[in-house]
């Protein structure tokens, strides 16, 4: 009997298992591909922050849904994700910084995000723990964070009580390709016929891309982090930096979580994840500048992962016309987490009804290869018009199901 | 008093002589190889509750999991091929029989090509000691370890992310080699297959501020 499936879904992380999810909930039944273990990459090494401040302007839309849809999870996956919605600081230590953050919130709030800012005595009402550096916030009260870990594995719980399948372990060789459709999945362990691959493949997902004879501008770039012992609860809120120094929050468990650039990331090109023994202290340096209050809590763990970094730092969600059954949710340039519900929605609904209840046009491949920004047709269009040319509509195939 | 272990052999019988259930006590181990010739044919297993066997008896599977872990500690090959030295009294147990018969199953799957055991998801059962506490720091229980594997984790870095066994203070020191045989055991597999979680600094806990000088 031919291994046939409706969807193959390249990646097991937090994109992956939501995509999944979604389909699953309207009868499709999906396959997962994850060559480690659910959430193994970035999905389970990221801060968990779910915040709409300082995104892009152009994914705010996408934010503010998501955090909607963050509420509710808890009761759509049977699990508590530790979600926690108390807000975002963004601190500033210069008039400089407060300037610019200024300009800043202004643009967002255009957007229609709930966002203000505050001075260093409100900041103080909200965190009294906050040291004297800090002369004022922005502050989004709407922000909040997640336990990335759960969220990973509520989804894929979910999904796979719905009949999506997972195969963990197994790595992707092949995507077979005739006449430029997609045809086939080929693994280290089986071959799946399927018309339709999406690529959640994170940091990987430039390498899937090119199976098929796609690239994207996408490059890895390493990132550091670091969780405390417990500690009794201090703050509920998420913190970011004016310059992006470093970013974090006192977990539900009680351990405080901090991750932060030193710069050189960036640059970084090393096998593996190796720690680097100067971006541990320089980020608890930062961290105690704003937080001494935390001076002898101890540090137990450090760690590292990749982020998928996009030119434009935004994702590349959709369909291409170049290659029909090929679909992109990948690229999410280190704030995809905050992302997830909303992401698998959208690219469910895409599968489903070759239609976004929130347009993802912005975010479509076609703004690498088609001369720039200004050429793409489909630049804050719903889906690209040549994207519906070879959109798959599995509506009808999980009505008949 | 109705059998405390069940191998491939026992349901190979019971097809042959046209059984459709096998009675066991309430605690009866089944072998992996077991587990998939009873999903194959789909025969019912009964516990008899209130029949179980003692602990101390070569049955108890505390016993076991030591057993199939000593050879590894050693040299993990020599156990794969069947050399797993029996403790004691000079002769193989039952148990130990059915360790050694596991691994050869698995090794001919995997010789021929064929997908390693997988737990059957519906066939786990309860075990008296699920509420062993495995990860002291974080008070992780070997029910809740077992859980996560039998959802579909298989590393031992995946299987700390969801349950948090080995996120605590001592960050695994103390329970990632028993995380490994519940996996080795769920699995039947020997436990050194699975590579342990990636080992990260600082050795020890440090404070934020000592850090900060480095």
């Amino acid at each position: 009997m031919p291994n046939k499936a409706d969807v193959v879904i390249v990646g097991g992380g937090v994109m992956g298992c939501a995509v999944a999810y979604y389909l699953a909930r309207e009868g499709i039944k999906p396959v997962v591909i994850e060559r480690s273990d659910i959430g193994g990459e970035a999905s389970g090494s990221n801060g968990g922050g779910v915040r709409q401040s300082a995104r892009n302007l152009k994914e705010m839309p996408l934010a503010m849904e998501s955090i909607r849809m963050y509420g509710e999870l808890r009761d759509e996956l049977d699990m508590d994700v530790e979600y926690v919605r108390k807000g975002n600081l963004r601190l500033c230590t210069t008039p400089e910084e407060m300037e610019d953050m200024k300009k800043s919130v202004e643009k967002q709030k255009a957007a229609g995000l709930d966002l203000q800012m505050l001075d260093r005595k409100e900041v103080l009402d909200i965190n009294p723990y906050i040291g004297d550096k800090v002369v004022g916030a922005s502050y989004c009260p709407t922000d909040g964070h997640a336990n990335p870990f759960l969220v990973t594995y509520a989804f894929f719980l979910k999904a796979k009580s719905l009949g999506a399948r997972f195969h963990t372990q197994e790595e992707l060789v092949e995507i077979r390709l005739q006449k430029g459709r997609v045809t086939a999945v080929v693994t280290d362990k089986q071959v799946i016929e399927t018309d339709l691959v999406v690529d959640a493949a994170g940091v990987a997902g430039r390498k899937v891309a090119n199976m098929v004879g796609l690239d994207i501008p996408m490059r890895p770039v390493f990132s550091e982090a670091m969780i405390t012992e417990p500690y009794s609860a201090l703050f509920p809120q998420m913190f970011g930096h004016a310059r992006g120094l470093f970013y974090g929050r006192q977990t539900v468990h009680g351990p405080f979580f901090w991750g932060g650039f030193v710069g050189t990331e960036q640059y970084i090109h090393r096998e593996g994840k190796p720690l680097f023994h100067y971006i541990g202290p320089a980020v608890s340096r930062a961290v105690l500048d704003y937080f001494p209050v935390l001076k002898d809590i101890h540090v137990i763990r450090m760690w590292s992962g990749l982020i998928a970094a996009i030119s434009d730092g935004l994702p590349v969600l959709g369909l291409t016309e170049e290659v029909p059954g090929f679909v992109f949710c990948t690229g999410f340039s280190g704030h995809g987490f905050g992302l997830a519900p909303v992401i698998g929605l959208l690219i469910s609904q895409l599968i489903l009804d070759c239609t976004t209840s929130i347009p993802i046009g912005d975010f479509c491949y076609g703004r690498f290869v088609k001369g720039g920004d200004q050429d793409c047709a489909c630049l804050g269009s719903d889906i690209c018009t040549t994207q519906a040319a070879v959109c798959p509509n599995k509506r009808q195939l999980a009505r008949s199901i | 008093m109705p059998p405390a272990f069940i191998f491939a052999e026992d349901i190979a019988k019971a097809v042959r002589e046209g059984r459709k259930e096998i009675t066991v006590v309430e605690n009866a181990r089944i072998s992996a190889a077991a587990l998939d010739l009873i999903k194959e044919k789909g025969i019912r297993i009964i516990r008899v509750t209130g029949q179980k066997a003692k602990p101390g008896d070569v049955g108890s599977t505390a016993n076991v999991r030591n057993k199939e872990e000593k050879p590894e500690s050693g040299n993990p090959r020599s156990s794969e091929t069947g050399t797993s030295p029996p403790s004691g009294n000079g002769s193989l147990s039952e148990k130990d029989v059915e360790i050694i018969v596991n691994r050869v199953i698995s090794r001919f799957r995997e010789l021929k090509g064929e997908k390693p055991l997988q737990p059957d998801e519906t066939s786990i059962t309860p075990e008296d000691d699920d509420d062993l506490v495995i990860c002291r720091c974080e008070e992780i229980t070997k029910g809740e370890i077992k859980e996560a594997i039998r959802n579909g984790m298989r590393t031992l870095n995946g299987i700390k992310r969801v349950t948090r066994a080995g996120m605590g203070l001592c960050q695994g020191q103390t329970c990632q080699r028993l995380v490994s045989q519940i996996l080795a055991g769920e699995l039947g597999r020997p436990s050194g297959e699975f590579e342990s979680t990636t080992a990260r600094a600082p050795v020890r806990p440090i404070k934020l501020s000592v850090l900060a000088t480095g």
